[in-house]
Order: C-alpha cells, then structure tokens, then sequence
C-alpha cells in the first residue's frame, strides 16, 4: 500500500461556546485504507466528520485532501478570548470550502440518521448526486441539448442501482425501502458523486450481528471495486475490529488512542473509556 | 404501457384540447364568461406554476409572487404604451423623458418584464435566500408590499403614474392568422413547456432534492445557493410574465391590481393543486377561476322562488362559500388535487385498473354473498 495521505486532519478543534466538542484531532487515512473512529457517546466523532466535510468551520486547525488545503482556521473575534483549546497561533489562513465543493472534490458521506431523499424513488436519489459532476448549464440541460450526458448519468446510476443490489426497487419511494436497503441506498448515493474517500457514519447502526457482519464485507468489498478509501464511525466493536486497518479512538473529543485493532483492544485507556473503572 | 401508445394518447389529448379550445372560441361571443375563465386561468395557471417551481419543488416558500407580476406587469405597461397616447394616460404628471417616444412591440415588452422581475429576483435573493422557511415568507412578503407601494410613489410618477396607475396597455392582438384571443395560450403553452422540461432535467432533480434534505443536497454536492438563487430567479422570470400577460388582459394596472391577496389566491390555486404537482397547479388554476368568476356568480345574486326569499344570497355571499369549499379542501384533502405527483398515462392506467380489480373483487364478494343465500 503506498504511502499516501488521502485525508489528514491537522490539530481540528472544534467549541461550541464553552464546550471543546473536538480536541486537538489529528488522523490521517492512506489510500485505500479502511479506517474506524470509535468511542463512547459524545466523544464528538460525529462533529469530527461534520468538520471534515465543511459543515462545521473548526475553531482551529486544518484538513487537507489529497495534499490540498480543504479547511482552515483559527480562532477570530469572540472565540480568540474563549478559545481553550491548543496550537493557537499555528493556523494562520481562513479557507473554508462548502461541503458542495469538498464532496465535488472526492468526499462522500453518509448521515447517522438517515438522510434519504424521502418522497424521491431510489433511482432519482442515486441520479441526484450524479448532478455534482454534470458539465452542462442550466439551459443545456432544460432544453435537452446534453442528451449524451444525461444518458450516461442515468445508466451509471443503474450500474450502482445493480451492484448494490437495489436495481429491483429502483421505482419505489426511498423510505419505503427496509432498513437495511436504506442504508445501502445511501451509500449509493454517496458512491454515485465518484468520491475517492467515503465517510460511513454508524453504516451499521440498528442491525443484528448477521446484517452488519454482511455490511462489513460489503465496504470491503465496495472500497476495492471503487478504488476508495474508507473513514467510518461505528459503535460495534466486532464490526469495527473485524474490518478496520487502523483504528482511532476519540473520548471527550481527544484522541486517547490510535493503532491496529489488536493494539486498541488491550490498551488500558480505551477499556477504561468504554467500561470505566473502579477507583 | 408502451412508449408509442403512450405518444398516440398524448398526440389524442392535446389536440382533443386543441379543438376545445377552438371551439371555446368558434361557439362564443367576444363578450362570453367561458372565454374571459379561460384566458384568466391560463394565466393564472402560469403564475401559479411559477410560484409552484418555488415553493413546491424547490421548497423554498416564498409570499413574493404579487410583487414580481406587479414589476413585470408595471415593466410591460411602461414600454409599451402607444406613443400618441402617453399624453392621455400621464395627464396628472407628465411623462418622463426618456420614455416620451418609446412604444415597444409586446413580445418584446414581454420578454423584458420577465427579465425585469428576474433581476429584481437576483438583486434581493443575494439577501433573503440565506434566510430559512418563515423568514423567507417574511423577507419576501416584504419586498412584494414595497414594490406595490414605490410603484404608488409620487417619485416614481413620471414612470408608473403614481396611484392613477397605467391604462390603454395594448391588449392581445391577431398574430397573422391566427385570433388574438389565443395569444395568452400560446405564451402560457410556451412557458409551461419549459418549466416542465426543467424541473424533468438534472437541475430540477437538484431543486427535489433541496426540497427533501438541505443537508444532503449540500453533502451530495449540490451547491445551495447557486441552485436557490437560479429557482427564485427562474420562478420570478414567469412571475414577470404572468403579470405583463395580466396587464395585457385587464389593459389597465394600479398599485392596487397586485395587493397581497393576489400572492394568497396564487397560494392557493398552488396548495389545492398540489404543492409540488404542476399539472395539479394548471388543474387548479382553471378550477379556482371558474367557481370564482363564473360558477358561483348564482350566489350573489338576490333570488325568490316563488315568494319565499333564498336567504343569504346577496352580493359578495359566493366568496363566503369559496372560503368554506376552500377550508374544507385544505381540512380533508390536504394533497390537493395530484399531490407531488404530475400527470402520466401509467397514472392514469394503474388508477383505471386497480378500480377493475376492486369491481372484480367486489363482485367475487357479491357472488360468495349470493352462494351463502343458497345454501
């Protein structure tokens, strides 16, 4: 596996007034990496992703993709007098692109709770994120005069519909799809903006042992058909140990651990963060 | 159903409208109700589906509407009023100079008050789209009370004729063969084609998808602001040309003519079709006119039967009964008439075969009834 940083995220920090959400978070995935965030309730994994795809501006801190400089920023104004968390003084620029760009420039994700396109069918949701990458105008595109385009996006979308196995309910409404299919479809969604990293946020949240076990071949084996690198959150432990390269653990917004599986289950920091210990 | 019977029902239809239409005409004097209806609901449809690519599809809910017919209606007025009538019509305060000798022909008038009322949509919307659901009602219900009451301003007058308002705009006129009365179809048609085209492509899709899920929109990459900005725009450019199509069919326009109820009857007319449905906005269009302007005219008017006295009936009672029907459609049938569906013929197939399969069932049902009597 070569050497190459697809994220790297440099001391984000991120306050919510008073609240150190995330602190001083440093990752980085490699191409083609599988990587997990794990850590209990609140430890602010979530934010970290938000971050990540621009949603949040972080008080502090970086995040590059491929080499380039996504988000930048440091503490200004008010925050510079409540800012309680570390490196100030490091960053010096404000660039903060909106998740549109950061996802037209490789970044998919998707949504813990579910944010499916809900009246739309499971096609139009796929074809939607195909919109990113359309070359065509507004008025190229209403008058028909990219037909080529618009052909190909929609048998693209069919392709993804068919390796996902979603192709059968391709007309029906998206919440009316189960659970699980939901979660695949959102997937595809991500997949159909032809992103060279993917964030899973809790992909396996609310399924049985045998359906998140399915699910953790199914990103093994996404991650090498697309070519991707992989950034998830997931609370199952077994999931999480059984397809992670690396692992990073995050407790009250730090990182209190990061290595191989093996190394993680036996470090006494992060057995205390999930179980906690008697005094 | 297959693709070719669906283009022969489509070719039937349309021309089945066709000769309606023409008939409507054809079997009607100039001074009919049904040709007023229908030349009212036609642009009431095209103001309705303008305001429903906004509010419906792209989830956008603006209250803004009267006041971009009003630019594009005031737009149209100001270009096109005959030269060797300007006189008559700014008798109180002169006209302003640069539009002494200026008349242009309508269609282009036309194309520049939806150009008009788009720029104005593009000026404001750099403000008011960064605001979320009821402000954005707010901000726009703002800018349509400003717009009517600058074009009533006394620093306007020499343009829009403060209070007095503009008259003698010229009307529909025969275009070679054809007669005038259907010139407010074909605009309409031609408009109406368009906004279907558009939200069936991949920027309508992105405007769905607004509507859904901000938040996923933004994260699959579609850039908010850019595709806000384009549906105000888009939806005040039709707006604009309802309005001018307004003007050309009253001949005559006050601050007045474009009050806030205006934008609620265009709400309306866009909730009872179906927000999100333009066919159901078309439907509706036509429907909210007729019962308005003609069906319920019965009402208002004093009536005996014999010598007992109808009570009630007196002028202004039918809109008391538009109210109720519209509360009662608001209360029973929130949807409207084809919710955030549009028409199809497959729609139109399922519907008339799931109704077989129920009479089927329900005469299997009436035979085992029967059966059991038997025995």
């Amino acid at each position: 596996m070569s050497n190459q940083n697809v994220l790297r995220v440099c001391d984000a920090t991120m306050q919510f007034g008073g609240v150190v959400a995330v602190d001083n978070l440093n990752l980085e995935v490699n191409k083609g990496e599988i990587i997990g965030l794990i850590g209990p309730n609140g430890a602010g994994k979530t934010t970290a992703f938000n971050v990540i795809t621009g949603v949040y501006t972080p008080t502090n801190g970086a995040v590059e993709f491929n080499g380039e400089r996504v988000v930048e920023n440091h503490p200004q104004g008010k925050m510079k007098e409540m800012y309680r968390g570390q490196n100030d003084g490091k960053y010096k620029d404000v660039k903060v692109l909106t998740p549109d760009k950061i996802t037209k420039l490789g970044v998919a994700r998707t949504f813990q709770n579910i944010r499916l396109f809900k009246s739309l069918s499971v096609f139009d949701n796929v074809l939607i994120a195909k919109h990113t990458n359309m070359k065509a105008g507004i008025f190229a595109d209403t008058f028909r005069l990219n037909r080529a385009e618009e052909n190909r996006m929609k048998e693209e979308t069919m392709e993804l519909l068919r390796i996902l196995d979603l192709a059968e309910h391709k007309d029906d409404v998206a919440t009316s799809l189960p659970y699980g299919k939901q979660r695949h479809l959102e997937i595809a969604r991500a997949l159909a903006t032809n992103p060279k990293l993917l964030l899973l946020d809790e992909p396996a949240a609310g399924m049985n042992p045998q359906e998140s076990d399915d699910l953790m071949k199914f990103v093994a084996r996404i991650r090498d058909d697309f070519d991707l690198s992989i950034l998830m959150i997931e609370h199952h432990m077994q999931v999480v140990m059984g397809v992670c390269e690396r692992i990073y653990v995050l407790d009250y917004g730090a990182l209190i651990a990061e290595g191989t599986p093996f190394e993680i289950q036996s470090n006494p920091k992060v057995i205390e963060a999930y179980l906690g210990v008697d005094d | 159903m297959e693709k070719k019977t669906k283009r022969i029902c489509s070719v039937c239809a349309a021309a089945a409208l066709l000769v309606l239409l023409i008939l409507s005409y054809t079997a009607t004097g100039t001074t009919s109700m049904l040709r007023s209806v229908l030349q009212l609901g036609a642009i009431y449809a095209l103001a309705a589906c303008s305001m429903n690519l906004l509010n419906g599809f792209t989830g956008l809910f603006s209250l803004g509407q009267a006041g971009f017919m009003a630019v594009g209606a005031y737009t149209f007025a100001v270009l096109t009023i005959p030269v060797n009538k300007k006189a008559n019509v700014y008798y109180l305060y002169g006209v302003a100079d640069g539009l002494k000798n200026l008349a242009l022909p309508s269609w282009l008038g036309l194309i520049i008050a939806g150009l008009m009322a788009a720029a104005f949509a593009a000026l404001i919307g750099a403000a008011v789209l960064r605001l979320k659901s009821d402000y954005f009602a707010i901000a726009t219900l703002g800018f349509a009370e400003i717009v009517r009451i600058c074009v009533a301003s006394s620093p306007l007058a020499r343009v829009t004729n403060g209070s007095l308002g503009l008259k003698n705009i010229p009307g529909f006129t025969d275009l070679g063969f054809i007669p005038a009365y259907f010139v407010p179809f074909i605009v309409v048609t031609v408009c109406l084609v368009v906004m279907f085209l558009l939200i069936d492509c991949s920027f309508g899709r992105a405007f769905k998808a607004i509507r859904e899920d901000e938040i996923a929109a933004e994260a699959m990459g579609i850039n908010l602001a850019k595709h806000k900005t384009l549906s105000f725009v888009i939806s005040s450019f039709f707006a604009g040309i309802a309005g001018a199509l307004l003007a050309m069919y009253l001949g005559a326009v006050q601050s007045t003519t474009f009050p806030l109820m205006l934008t609620y009857n265009i709400l309306l007319i866009v909730v009872i079709g179906g927000m999100g449905s333009m066919t159901g906005s078309i439907i509706a269009a036509f429907l909210v006119i007729a019962a308005k302007e003609w069906w319920l005219r019965v009402l208002d008017v004093e009536t005996y039967i014999g010598s007992f006295h109808v009570p009630f009936l007196r002028t202004g009672f039918r809109m008391v009964v538009f109210s109720i029907v519209l509360m009662v459609v608001v209360l029973f049938w929130r949807q409207g008439i084809m919710g955030q569906k549009e028409f199809s013929w497959d729609g139109i197939y399922n519907r008339i075969k799931s109704l077989k399969t129920r009479k089927k069932g329900a005469n299997i049902e009436k035979a085992n009834a029967g059966g059991g009597v038997n025995e």
